[in-house]
């Protein structure tokens, strides 16, 4: 078995009384791109500031390569960190900030501006190294923390939310880069970000936090088609939960009962259980086909065009909320206009947490 | 006319105004440059013979050496006094942080002579000599707060996660400070120096009462009137008040044209 580059093992963290962390267990594969994934206050930076050491767990313990580095200070360990609001040093060049971190280590002069020169070329800043920082747009300064950060050769690369303050057409551009750059440094990165497009579109693996525990970790593929709560199916996207309690169960199978019938699928959960159903709004049809069953004709209340496609709530009277639907871009239904809906049993979702 | 009228009257004001606060200066000027003996009008000069006669006084010149000699140093101990002050008060976690906060700033508020007494009874009790040294410390005292204050209200929270950085990015303590911190805040210090040395270049009441036969210029210039008004004493009166302003203009220059650069 291979060392994880990174071991959490029980942490908690109570800062007074509130606790922001709650016995979290994660351990990240050397190479991996791990993206913490939560709304604000879930526990994702507090998890990174304690990997990175800026934060003290309050139990537990933290192993970098094999080592216990719980109480090591972050100039110590073999990390480095993106921070949000880049933290640039204003009073030098951009090499001069490239190049902080090899010369803290003692590194001579001319390999260093080699190195300098090599980073910035890589985050696409070739011959920036003479420049000031307010001389550079927010996106190359995001590129300058990078290069920053990446120059020292971390065994660990912590993101703390760098696509933050970068508008979203750059945000979208600047995740393909990071991910291309991961890929060929081959560094492992733990990103922190709170935009669940961005964490599937750069995830090897996504961790899902919320109120200072892990909700759910895995691909982004099983996390956004296999959620493993009702919180993780909810945040990863757009999502259907229908309620029902768990009729009869035999083998590898539940039967539940809804408000829309009775769904056989794959699952474990206890007879008599409340559990949900989820369905993603692409997974409602208006039309038969294949395995599809009915389960019946709701009125469109509202709908709106999202460029790919039109989403609409559709109210079905046995439910209490209306449900997400995702139509074509060229179906656009009025509100008032009956629509008949089919789904595949095999799309659904047990949810018992 | 009622606009023109109140024109006048806007204009009339400033100009009572800032002669209010110019005219003594200025007449302190003029008559250093007066011909006769006494510093009176009506003015019959110009001339510089009181100039030529100060530069050639060696108690003046002593004391203008000393003046410069305790505010450039009284000035560098207050800054950097402050400045390891503020940084533990602003970076770390200290008990009681508000309370050291209040005492360290708490010598703005109090009067240089009761100051002035207290550093005297001080030295007397404990037997250090009246020198140059005492105005000095004198001088740190007052001037610590004030860049204390200055340094403290720059040090933000952006400011603190840049030093963060420099953590994370293998830098000691020292290395934070000296590399990062500092020329942050280099704006802060500059002011924090220049405003130190402008107090205490023109400070009497310290001066005076913990000094002896080393004294600065201002007490220099006070024995020199208690033998009556002459051209001489606005001469060094002047000297001070361009001293005290090249060293304004310097900090103008220096720390607030680079913040709006």
């Amino acid at each position: 078995m291979s060392t994880s580059a990174v071991e959490v093992r029980g942490v908690s963290m109570l800062f007074g009384d509130k606790t922001a962390l709650d016995r979290i267990d994660l351990s990240i594969e050397p190479g991996a791109f791990v993206v913490l994934l939560g709304p604000s206050g879930g526990g994702k930076t507090t998890l990174l500031n304690i990997v990175g050491g800026f934060l003290k767990p309050t139990r537990g313990s933290v192993l970098i390569d094999g080592t216990d580095v719980t109480t090591v200070a972050p100039a110590r360990r073999p990390t480095t960190t993106v921070f949000q609001d880049y933290a640039l040093f204003p009073h030098m060049r951009i090499g001069g900030n490239v190049g902080f971190g090899l010369r803290m280590r003692g590194v001579a002069k001319p390999d260093r501006e080699t190195r300098v020169a090599r980073a910035l070329s890589m985050v696409g800043l070739e011959g920036f190294a003479r420049r000031r920082v307010d001389q550079l747009s927010g996106g190359q300064r995001q590129r300058v923390a990078l290069a920053r950060a990446l120059v020292v050769e971390p065994s660990v690369l912590l993101l703390d939310e760098p696509l933050g303050a970068l508008d979203l057409k750059l945000r979208r551009q600047m995740q393909d880069e990071l991910k291309a750059i991961q890929k060929r440094v081959g560094t492992t990165f733990v990103h922190v970000t709170h935009d669940q497009e961005e964490a599937m579109a750069i995830a090897d693996t996504v961790v899902v936090m919320n109120h200072g525990g892990i909700e759910d970790a895995g691909s982004p593929e099983r996390v956004y088609l296999r959620p493993a709560t009702r919180f993780t199916a909810n945040f990863m996207g757009d999502n259907n939960l229908i309620p029902g309690h768990v009729k009869h169960t035999g083998g590898a199978t539940v039967a539940v009962e809804t408000a829309l019938g009775v769904f056989e699928l794959a699952g474990n959960a206890a007879t008599g259980a409340a559990v949900a159903l989820s369905v993603r709004p692409e997974h409602l049809h208006t039309e038969a086909g294949g395995a599809r069953v009915a389960i019946g004709r709701g009125q469109v209340t509202e709908s709106g065009f999202f460029g790919t496609h039109h989403q609409c709530a559709t109210r079905l009277d046995p439910l209490a909320h209306p449900l997400k639907v995702r139509l074509s871009q060229r179906h656009n239904p009025h509100p008032g206009e009956p629509l008949a809906l089919y789904l595949d049993p095999g799309d659904l979702v047990l949810l018992t947490r | 006319m009622q606009t023109r009228r109140g024109r006048f009257l806007i204009v009339g004001y400033v100009a009572a105004l800032y002669g209010f606060i110019y005219l003594p200066v200025l007449v302190l000027l003029l008559f250093s440059f007066q011909g006769s003996r006494v510093p009176v009008p009506p003015f019959n000069g110009p001339s510089l013979k009181w100039y030529a006669a100060v530069f050639a006084d060696a108690r003046v010149m002593d004391a203008l050496a000393n003046s410069v000699v305790v505010a450039v140093l009284s000035s560098v101990v207050a800054v950097v006094l402050g400045f390891l002050a503020a940084y533990a008060l602003a970076r770390h976690r200290i008990p009681m942080r508000r309370l050291f906060e209040s005492l360290i700033t708490a010598p703005l508020t109090v009067s240089y002579l009761i100051i002035a007494m207290g550093l005297l009874i001080t030295f007397n009790a404990i037997g250090v000599p009246k020198s140059l040294l005492t105005i000095g410390i004198g001088h740190v005292v007052i001037n610590l707060p004030l860049c204390f204050a200055i340094t403290y209200s720059q040090m933000g929270d952006h400011q603190a996660n840049i030093e963060r950085a420099a953590r994370d990015l293998g830098a000691r303590e020292w290395q934070v400070m000296l590399l990062v911190t500092v020329p942050l805040l280099w704006p802060a210090l500059f002011a924090g120096f220049f405003l130190s040395m402008t107090f205490s270049w023109d400070e009497f009441i310290i001066a005076f009462m913990v000094s002896r036969f080393d004294v600065t210029l201002p007490v220099e210039i006070w024995s020199m009137l208690r033998s009556g008004l002459n051209p001489k004493t606005n001469a060094v009166g002047s000297v001070v008040f361009i001293i005290s302003i090249v060293t304004v203009l310097a900090l103008d220059l220096i720390v607030f044209r680079r913040r709006a650069a």
